[in-house]
């Protein structure tokens, strides 16, 4: 397979006052070129702050990344300088965020913005950049874009921010784009819109695309392979159509039934008894042990490691081949 | 859809308004702050033209014409060596005005860098500058003046230059308040995503604090610096009452009313001192309505 980013055993820590903070704990994950990955868990198991590692865009002091490799196009971007750095955040690897409503600068226009992006890497003048950004605009379904181009972020509801977002992590054709829940502040309908659009896109320009969410609709919808986090570990991984048939970790069949289904007749939605573990002070063996139904004896001792456990499916349980003789 | 069309539907209607021109019309709704603004406008034109319309030139004198009250040829008298008042004061004002607003751009340019710098690195970065802050903040401000205008004394400096002495040392005390200003607001902004959105393009430092974050701030900025001026011009003044700023024969607002050096002047020859401390007055007060109206408009939780 052709492999675009390949995260081995990255930890990222945050060092605060209370304690050490294992957000993102020993997680290796895979991109292929084209493909879209999908990372779902619950809000704070570390989705964001692993796509922040990625960029090296961790605030330190107080996070750190204290291990792992991530090897993109056959380097490793924890050992480039800062400009190398640089060069490939906005340009081969380029990230949209949450919060359309501030992602972009109050002060300036979003042709302003999209300029700035093009001209930071590409060696245009400011004509032809312009030029540039009108056409993203364009691309990225927004009407009128000439004039759209002068107006600021204020001016624009929620959808259309988001896709001026897109317009600009797309506008230096990145081989990667991260989506950090693109569509959690937005409407459904504009929701599906944003959605469609980065499949359209997907499909135009080969992008590959990581996008963060804790919405398994946009899951079924969007991705092709489905990683599965929890407290700063990868718990599941696999094909979405493997993962969605044949689920395995407790973990996300939880996830799975708390999914509202129109279909289904339920008196009251299913949600995933108890709470996220205190990052301070974690389980000894599985860290989804207080909330899981079947755990076990050797779940209270021992921390699963990920095994495979076929079609490509990988699973951190001690109900899929025992951990007994660790 | 329907975003797509509402946001046509507006371009349409209304041309699209950047942020300053919405202040702007904020700003025009403000009586006072307008009222500020056309007092102080006409003020520099009397300052920058009125010197230049006049008959008289500020130094010559005419002992023939010693304190003259006010009459035709000189329509605010003249002083104690028969120079016309109105045209010292006019060309004061040239002075106190130029005090006040070099002094500020020394300020501002000082305080919005060293804010934003703190503000934007943190840590020892910030407590350091913040404790040069400090330090500037609780300096000896009269002693220091004392020393500094006893020196030029000395040195035999020329009036002229002392202004920008002047100048420069308001400038320079006065931008701590400033720069904790412009400090807490980077604080804030700069944890807000559309710096991290910055940060994900690649952009320096440098262009994220100077491009992205300070212009957040300008409103700030702004209104801050229009009411610094304010208290500049009666530094100034109070300086230059007390001789320690810009001194005779060049002539400052402050200076002037320093004339009244007895009883008898201030009682018979009102002339000499209640125009240039009128024009201090209402120069300050416009100012401060301008600087007031200014922070209204440019609030950006109001909202049309
Ligand atoms: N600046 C920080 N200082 C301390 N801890 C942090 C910091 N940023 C993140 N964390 C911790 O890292 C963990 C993971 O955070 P992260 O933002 O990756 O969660 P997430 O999965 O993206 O959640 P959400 O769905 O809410 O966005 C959280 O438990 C949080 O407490
Ligand atoms: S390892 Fe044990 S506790 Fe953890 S998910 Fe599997 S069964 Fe549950
Ligand atoms: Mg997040």
């Amino acid at each position: 397979m052709d492999e675009l980013l390949i995260i081995k055993n990255l930890k990222t820590y945050f060092y605060t006052d209370e304690g050490v903070v294992k957000a993102v704990d020993d997680v290796s994950l895979r991109i292929n070129r084209g493909q879209t990955l999908c990372i779902v868990g619950e809000s704070g198991c570390g989705k964001s702050i692993t796509a922040m590692s990625i960029l090296r865009l961790i605030p330190d002091p107080p996070g750190k990344i204290e291990g792992g490799e991530i090897i993109f196009e056959g380097k490793d971007l924890l050992k480039l300088s800062d400009d190398e750095v640089r060069e490939i955040r906005g340009n081969k690897i380029s990230m949209i965020f949450q919060e359309p409503m501030t992602s972009l600068n109050p002060v300036f226009t979003i042709g302003n913005q999209i300029i700035e992006a093009i001209m930071l890497h590409q060696k245009l003048d400011k004509k032809e950049a312009t030029k540039k950004s009108v056409e993203a605009l364009k691309l990225v379904g927004i009407p009128r874009a000439e004039e759209i181009i002068n107006a600021y972020p204020h001016e624009l509801s929620g959808g259309m921010r988001q896709r001026a977002m897109i317009a600009m992590a797309m506008v230096c054709n990145p081989t990667l784009l991260i989506a950090d829940e693109p569509t959690t502040a937005l409407d459904v309908t504009i929701q599906a819109q944003i959605l469609d659009l980065m499949r359209k896109l997907k499909e135009e320009t080969k992008t590959s695309i990581m996008l963060i969410t804790h919405d398994l609709g946009v899951v079924a919808e969007m991705a092709e392979y489905v990683t599965v986090m929890y407290a700063g570990k990868v718990v599941e991984e696999a094909d979405v159509i493997e993962l969605f048939k044949n689920p395995k970790h407790p973990y996300t069949l939880g996830l799975l039934e708390s999914k509202p289904q129109i279909h289904i007749d339920k008196e009251k939605l299913y949600s995933i008894p108890g709470q996220v573990p205190n990052p301070f002070n974690l389980p000894k063996g599985c860290y989804f042990f207080p909330r899981c139904e079947r755990a076990m004896e050797i779940c209270k001792e021992v921390m699963p490691t990920l095994k495979e456990v076929g079609n490509g499916h990988k699973v951190a349980c001690h109900l899929y081949g025992g951990d007994n003789n660790e | 859809m329907q975003t797509v069309r509402s946001v046509e539907a507006k371009i349409r209607e209304e041309k699209i308004l950047g942020p300053w021109q919405l202040a702007w019309i904020r700003l025009k709704r403000n009586k006072l702050a307008m009222l500020g603004l056309y007092i102080l406008i006409f003020m520099v034109l009397l300052s920058v033209f009125g010197p230049m319309i006049s008959p008289y030139n500020m130094e010559t004198l005419d002992l023939s014409n010693i304190s003259a009250p006010p009459s035709l040829s000189h329509p605010l008298g003249t002083d104690e060596v028969g120079r016309d008042v109105l045209t010292r004061v006019m060309y004061a004002g040239r002075i106190s005005l130029s005090v006040g607003i070099v002094a500020v751009l020394i300020s501002v340019l000082i305080g919005s860098i060293v804010g934003a710098i703190s503000g934007y690195y943190g840590g020892i970065i910030d407590a350091v500058l913040m404790r040069i802050v400090d330090i500037f903040m609780c300096f000896p401000f009269l002693p220091l003046l004392l020393m500094v205008a006893a020196v030029m004394s000395d040195y035999k400096i020329h009036p002229n230059y002392r202004i920008y002495v002047v100048m420069f040392i308001i400038g320079i005390l006065s931008w701590p308040g400033l720069s904790r200003i412009i400090r807490g607001q980077i604080l804030s902004l700069r944890e807000q995503e559309f710096i991290q959105a910055a940060e994900a393009l690649g952009l320096r430092d440098r262009r994220k604090i100077f491009r992205h974050l300070l212009p957040n701030t300008f409103s700030s900025i702004i209104v801050s610096a229009t009411l610094e001026v304010a208290g500049a011009i009666l530094t100034e003044s109070a300086l230059s009452y007390l001789g320690l700023g810009v001194t005779p024969p060049t002539p400052s607002w402050g200076n002037m009313v320093n004339a009244v050096t007895d009883a008898y002047v201030f009682q018979f020859y009102p002339w000499r001192w209640v125009p240039p401390g009128i024009c201090i007055f209402i120069t300050v007060m416009a100012i401060n309505l301008l600087g007031d109206g200014l922070r209204d408009a440019l609030d950006p939780k109001l909202k049309h």
